[in-house]
Order: structure tokens, then sequence, then C-alpha cells
């Protein structure tokens, strides 16, 4: 099924064409690339599908409902959740601060009376420890080493627990060792039935791990399908050696 | 009223104010915060010219230009020592705020302390003012002043900002500066000049005010509301936009007295600060 | 003597109460709020013209007065709520000039800029409030009750999402939250609990005019909770004790009334200027923006 689907989609930046005319489809429950060299468009379609900022043209469907005026807010709603190329967590509070304000309550007129809830620290703890984040609890996010950091983002994307994530670049700089714990989780993920959209540049995590390629250039879709078949095809090739 | 007179007044006050808030654009447009400070060096313009002219006695000449060039020193300085660090620490426009505040708060202070907090009018008898008729109304000289001399003053700057390399260094820091800096613009240089003209734009305003009108400590943020108005209707990226803005500020504010009676005037910057923000917070002009 | 030490304190109690609704706005949420000393004003005329033109009592203005000023808020940030960090301080700012327009314009109903004198000594079941010894014990136990109404809040799930907004907002909104409601919320709690101090403050000087609620005010609550530490509690009361007691008690050195006042006011001018320079997490704090 088509979880989700673009039409036509359009957003230019002053000039600069990020997205253009861009129609794809992606699958339930798999893990799609996204894929091609820098500038390609990848980030602009994510935050375009996340709600980030409005397209200027065409159409985003999340299971056959049009999306039109997108709010990041409504992500909830569409049952999405996202990262951030450059991690955005919220560094003057703590690891369990930062999972905790993922799973309280939203409306907040029920938010100003709810105080340490045992249910919601249980299932934050829980997740933590999924992470190996459990004994940082109490560290600001600030004081985290890179990998933590991108573990703790992690982390969020579980407690938020939607059908739909998207990860920008979620393994770039990582060490073996912290790369290797995300891959299984993504594995997880999926096992439990997610869809899961994976911006990445590096080859050897993408050929292990994504069910689908969609390769970007200029904004526009060069090509998708097997990443096998379409990491060999010669315009995929031409576009990352010609840059 | 006479209707002359009104069109009249309501130029010089556009002329003057466009001037004010074309230099305020340019430290917007290049620290990309509302740097009120410079409502400080307002304050020093006018002051110490009533302090050169009114109390030493200096030469008019001499005592116009030591208070320009304290105006513009004393914003530069504020660069120099205060905008400038915060600036390389990469500080929020929180923290930029509250310094500017702090610093135009501890200025009004001490020029309270050193002039008292009454309206201070530089004029040094009547007959300073001189005033001329014309079409009817009564105009005084600085209103003449404003009407000449701010149009050749935004021609100028205009020619300057477009048309030469010191413009285009300008430009190319309000675009981006980490690049400009990497084509090798000097933007610590410019930054200072920047400061230290806008500086003397602003004391040049204070000055023809506190000939006008006087001027009070409390004048700096009486003034600078409608300035940073201006400046936000106008549009932030545009060098018109200042002086657009001032424009239909002046007409709103003329209109409001005609309809709605004095009183409200000075709620008018406010209210289209407002609607402006709700609606389209760049502003009217774009690049 | 010890009347003068408790008026301090009472004084101390009115700016603590004060700093704590700005940290509220400020501190938690990160936004820049110039209106401080609008809503501070805004309580304290309420209760000077409710209590000298309609007889009400002070207790009754500790309901009203809140409401009243809360109603406004609710009001003006429904427009403010969704401007950006910037515009969103220079909106309170055009607020706090429209509070002394109407104030300086209504003289029917404010006494225009002569302000309102022989506001009626508070008292409680027949028993007088009038003197520093007696106000001191009210004055306290309303700034009890605003510190157990700030500590509720930040104890709470609501107050997590606060200080979420001031980290990274746009992050947040990606979680699911509608920002803007509770950025209204808090800055409607904010003023109700600055209103508070107006209360105070103009049952206890008996007599107020827009004067004492400018910019200048607004800048010294800044000046409270950047020393005493953002976000914090106990850091707005630290900062409240810190800038009002000392000078007061510097006083005795002698500087003509004037001079002390301009004094005061440079100096903590230049306090926000070095503590953003050298030090933004302020003495107790731990957070900076």
């Amino acid at each position: 099924m088509n979880i989700i689907e673009t039409r036509q989609l359009e957003k230019s930046f002053g000039g600069i064409q990020a997205v253009d005319h861009l129609s794809i489809s992606i699958q339930e429950g798999l893990i799609t690339g996204l894929v091609g060299p820098n500038g390609s468009g990848k980030t602009t379609l994510i935050n375009l599908l996340s709600g980030f900022y409005p397209h200027d043209s065409g159409k985003i469907f999340f299971s056959n409902t049009e999306r039109k005026n997108i709010f990041p807010d409504e992500n909830q709603i569409f049952n999405i959740t996202r990262t951030f190329q450059q991690i955005r967590l919220f560094d003057q509070m703590n690891v369990l601060d930062n999972l905790l304000v993922v799973l309280t309550e939203r409306n907040p007129f029920l938010a100003l009376f709810e105080r340490h809830n045992k249910y919601h620290i249980n299932q934050a703890e829980n997740i933590l420890k999924r992470v190996d984040l459990f004994e940082k609890r109490f560290e600001n996010a600030l004081n985290l080493s890179y990998g933590q950091r991108k573990l703790l983002e992690i982390a969020r994307v579980l407690a938020m627990n939607t059908n739909i994530i998207l990860l920008d670049e979620p393994f770039a700089g990582l060490f073996p060792e912290v790369a290797k714990k995300i891959e299984n989780i993504i594995k997880e993920l999926r096992t439990e039935g997610k869809t899961i959209i994976l911006i990445e540049h590096n080859m050897s995590v993408i050929r292990d791990l994504c069910d689908y390629l969609i390769v970007m250039d200029a904004g526009k879709l060069l090509a998708e399908g097997n990443p096998e078949k379409v990491l060999e095809k010669q315009v995929v090739l031409e576009a990352y050696l010609g840059e | 009223m006479e209707y002359w007179q009104l069109i009249l007044y309501a130029i010089s006050a556009t002329m003057l104010f466009s001037v004010l808030a074309m230099g305020f654009g340019f430290i917007l447009r290049s620290t990309k915060f509302f740097n009120i400070v410079y409502g400080g060096a307002f304050l020093i313009g006018g002051y110490m010219m009533f302090l050169f002219y009114r109390i030493l006695s200096f030469n008019f000449f001499i005592a116009f230009i030591l208070s320009i060039l304290i105006s513009g020193l004393y914003f530069l300085f504020s660069y120099k020592f205060i905008f400038s660090p915060l600036l390389k620490q990469k500080a929020s426009n929180f923290v930029l705020l509250i310094a500017s505040f702090g610093l135009l708060t501890a200025t009004s202070a001490i020029i309270g302390m050193f002039f008292g907090n009454q309206t201070t009018l530089i004029a040094r008898h009547l007959s300073d003012i001189y005033t001329v008729n014309i079409f009817g109304t009564v105009l005084n000289i600085i209103q003449i002043f404003a009407i000449v001399i701010s149009p050749i003053l935004i021609c100028i700057f205009a020619f300057v900002y477009f048309k030469t390399r010191f413009g285009r260094a300008i430009r190319a820091i309000e675009d981006d500066k980490e690049m400009a800096e990497l084509v090798g613009v000097p933007s610590d240089k410019i930054f200072l000049a920047i400061f230290f003209i806008g500086g003397t734009l602003a004391g040049l305003g204070g000055i023809a005010e506190g000939f006008d009108v006087g001027i009070m400590p409390s004048s700096a943020l009486f003034y600078m509301l409608p300035v940073i108005v201006a400046t936000v209707v106008g549009g932030i990226k545009s060098f018109w936009g200042a002086i657009l803005g001032t424009f239909i500020l002046v007409l709103a504010q003329k209109l409001t007295i005609i309809f709605l009676g004095g009183s409200w005037e000075q709620a008018v910057p406010f209210v289209i600060l407002i609607i402006m923000l709700l609606f389209r917070p760049e502003g009217i002009l774009k690049k | 003597m010890i009347e003068y030490i408790f008026h301090i304190l009472i004084i101390v109690s009115i700016y603590g109460i004060l700093a704590l609704a700005q940290n509220l706005i400020m501190g938690n949420t990160g936004l820049l709020s110039v209106a401080g000393a609008a809503f501070y004003g805004i309580g304290a005329y309420i209760t000077a013209i409710f209590v000298t033109k309609l007889g009400f009592n002070i207790m009754t203005m500790l309901i009203i007065a809140p409401i009243i000023t809360g109603f406004i808020a609710l009001l003006v940030g429904i427009t403010f709520a969704r401007f950006r960090d910037d515009y969103f301080m220079l909106a309170t700012l055009g607020f706090l000039m429209i509070f002394h327009t109407v104030v300086r314009n209504w003289e029917t109903v404010t006494g225009g800029s002569y302000g309102i004198v022989g506001i009626a000594k508070p008292s409680i079941f027949g028993f007088s409030l009038s003197s520093p010894n007696t106000f001191i014990y009210f004055a306290i136990i309303i700034l009890l009750l605003a510190t157990a109404i700030c500590y509720f809040i930040s104890r709470s799930s609501f107050g997590r999402v606060l200080n979420s907004i001031r980290e990274d907002e746009d992050a947040l909104k990606i979680f699911g939250y509608k920002t803007s409601t509770y950025k209204l919320i808090v800055f409607v709690i904010s003023a109700s609990l600055a209103s508070l101090g107006g209360v105070l403050f103009a049952s206890y000087i008996t007599f107020i005019d827009s004067n004492l609620f400018t910019i200048n005010e607004s800048i010294l609550l800044w000046a409270i909770i950047i020393l005493g530490g953002i976000a914090k509690n106990r850091g707005a009361l630290l900062g409240a004790l810190f800038l009002i007691a000392i000078p007061e008690a510097l006083r005795f050195i002698g500087f003509p009334n004037e001079v002390a006042g301009l004094m005061r006011q440079c100096i903590y001018g230049l306090l926000l200027v070095i503590f953003m320079l050298y030090r933004p997490k302020g003495i107790l704090g731990t957070y900076k923006i």
C-alpha cells in the first residue's frame, strides 16, 4: 500500500529549485532509502513531508488523504516523526526530560496538572535502556558525546511510536558500535511494521538495510527500485561522480 | 488647520524620520537585530549639542561637528566593546537585545543625572528659531533644513550603497556574512564604519529634534519605536524600505489626527506594527 | 528602624512576585517581554480605580485584578503568541507604550498624568494593615502564593514544555505540540501574577501614577531574573532581594533622591550588559539563553 505519495511536488528557495516536479510513492512497511548527491533535495523533501515548511505546488498524500496546509504540529495526526541532520535536542535539559517531553500530555491545560507520572517515567526508562542511555539519563543533552546524542534522537523516535519515520542521515559520523546499535533498532522497527525513509550516504548501510531506493538529483527523481540494481545504473554513478 | 500646513509639516517630519530610519536600516540589515542603542546615539547627539552650543557657547558649526562625532563614536564603541564580542560568540538575539536595552537604559540614566529629566531645548534664544512663510504656513528653520538636507543625504547614501565598492561590501555582509568574509570582505572594519555613520545619523536626528521641540532622556525610546516600525513596515531587507515605511507611518499618523483627533496619534505606530507583523512580517519591499 | 526593614522587605516581596512572573515568560519560555511593567501597572491601576471609585476592598482586588489583567493579556496574547522572538519583543514594547498612552489620555478614569491618590489603606475583617509591621505579613503571604504557583508550573509537564520551547521551539513542534497555545497560556498567567504585585503596591503606597510603570521597571525585572539566574524560581527571588534591598540600604549613604534613582537605573542597565557579556547564566543560574 502506498502510505506516502507525492505528485508533481515543487519547492524553491529564492530561485533555486530544491524539489522539482517530484512524483514518488513510498510503500508501507518497507525501509526506503533516499539517496543522491549533496544538494539534490533529499532534506527538503523530508522537510516538506514533515510539515517544516509548505510546498509551492503539487500534492502530498498520506494513506490517500491529502495533506494540504502543512503545520509541523500536525505530524502526530499524520503519524509521522523525523530526525534532523544537525541533531536538534534540548541541550540544557537532561536526557530523561528530552524523552519525557515526547511522552507527556500534549494538551496544555491537562499538561498543567500532570506531574511526575510514574507511567511516563517507566516508559522513558525502558526506551533509554533499549538505546543504552539509561545510565546517562540525568546528564544534560549538551554533555553527551556525538554518538549518544544520535541515540537520544532515536530514542525520541521510539517514544513517538509513529507509523512513519523519517531519518535524516542517522549514521553520519558514527563509530561502528553505535552505528550497529542504530541499524539494529531500525531493523526492529521494520519488524514492527513501521515505514521508514532513510537519507543516507553510506552505501554499505544502504545495501544492508534498504528494501527500496529512491535516487534524487537536482530536485528531480533520477532512478528508483531495488537497491543493487539502482546503484549499478549509469545515470546514478554519473550523478555521484560528476559532482 | 490649513491643509498646506499639514502637508508641509508631514513632509518635514517624514524627511527627518526617513534619514533616521535609513540609518537604522543599515544597522538592522547587517547585525540582524533591533539595536536600540541607536536611540542612545540620538540622545547623545542632541545633548552634546546642548552642552557645546548652549552651555559652553561654542561656535555652532564646531559644536555640531563635535556632537555628531561623539554620537558616532558612542555607537561605534558600543559595537567594539559590546556587540562585536557578543556577535563573535554567536550570541542569540535575546542576548543582543537585552544588552542593547541595558546600554540604552544606562545611557539615558547618565544623561538624566547630568542634564535633568525635563525637556531640554537646545535653542539659545528665540531668534535661533527662524521662521519662513510658505503658502501661508509657518515653518521653522529646522523643518526647512529637514526638507532640504534629507533628500540630499538620502541620495548620497543611496549612491554609496548601490554604486561604490564600500556599498557592495556592505550588501555582501547583509546577504551572507560568512560568505563575504571568505571572499575577503573585512567585515569588522565595515561594521565599525556602519556603526559610526549610523551613530552620526542618529545624533543628527537628536540635534534636529533638540532644536525643534526639545528632547529628554525618555525621548530615545519615544523616537525609536516609530523608526523601528518604519523599517519593519517598509521592508527590513530593503534600503528604500525605511523611507517608504516612514512615509506610510507619517501619512497614517496625520490621517489619524484628522479623523480621530490628536490623542490617538501615538497609538498609530503600534497598530501598524501589529497589522504588519500579522500579515507580512518581512515588510512591503523585498530586496 | 525595624519598620524601615519591613518596608524594604515589602518592596522586595512585590518585586519578587513581579520577577517570578517575568521569569515564567522570559526565563522558562525564552520570550523577551517588555510588558512586565505594563501588567504590573494594570494591576495597580485596576486596584486604585476600583478601590477609590467603587469602594472595593483589597481582598476582592486580589481576585478581580488578576482576572481583568489576565483577560487583557489573553486578548493581546492571541495576536502576539504567534510572533517570532524579535517581533514578540517589539510587540510587547508597543503594548507598554499603548498602556502609557491610554493611562495618560483617559483622564477621567486614570487621573491622567496626575495619577490616583488616596487609595484606601487595606484592612481585613476590620484589622488595619496600613503600617509596614502589619502589611509585611500580607505581602509575604501573597509572595508565597505566587511562589507556590510558579513551582507548581515548573514541576508539571507544562513546565517541561516551556523549557523545551526556549531550547528549540521548531523542533518541539515536530512532536505534535501547538506551541503558540502554550505561549499564550504562560503569557496570561505571567500577566495575572504580575498584576498581584500591582495590587500590593497600590494598596501599600496608596498613590500611583504612570511614571512608576515605565520601561525602566521592565529592565529592572530583566536585571533581577538574569542576576539570579533564569528559569529558576529561587533565582528570581534572590535577584529581587539583591537588587532591591541593597540599593535601599545604600540610601543611607546619602545620594539625593532623584540622582539615587538614576544611579540605580544606570547600574541595572550596566549589569545587564556585563552579565550578557561575561555571565549569561547569572549567579544562581544553570541556564543561559
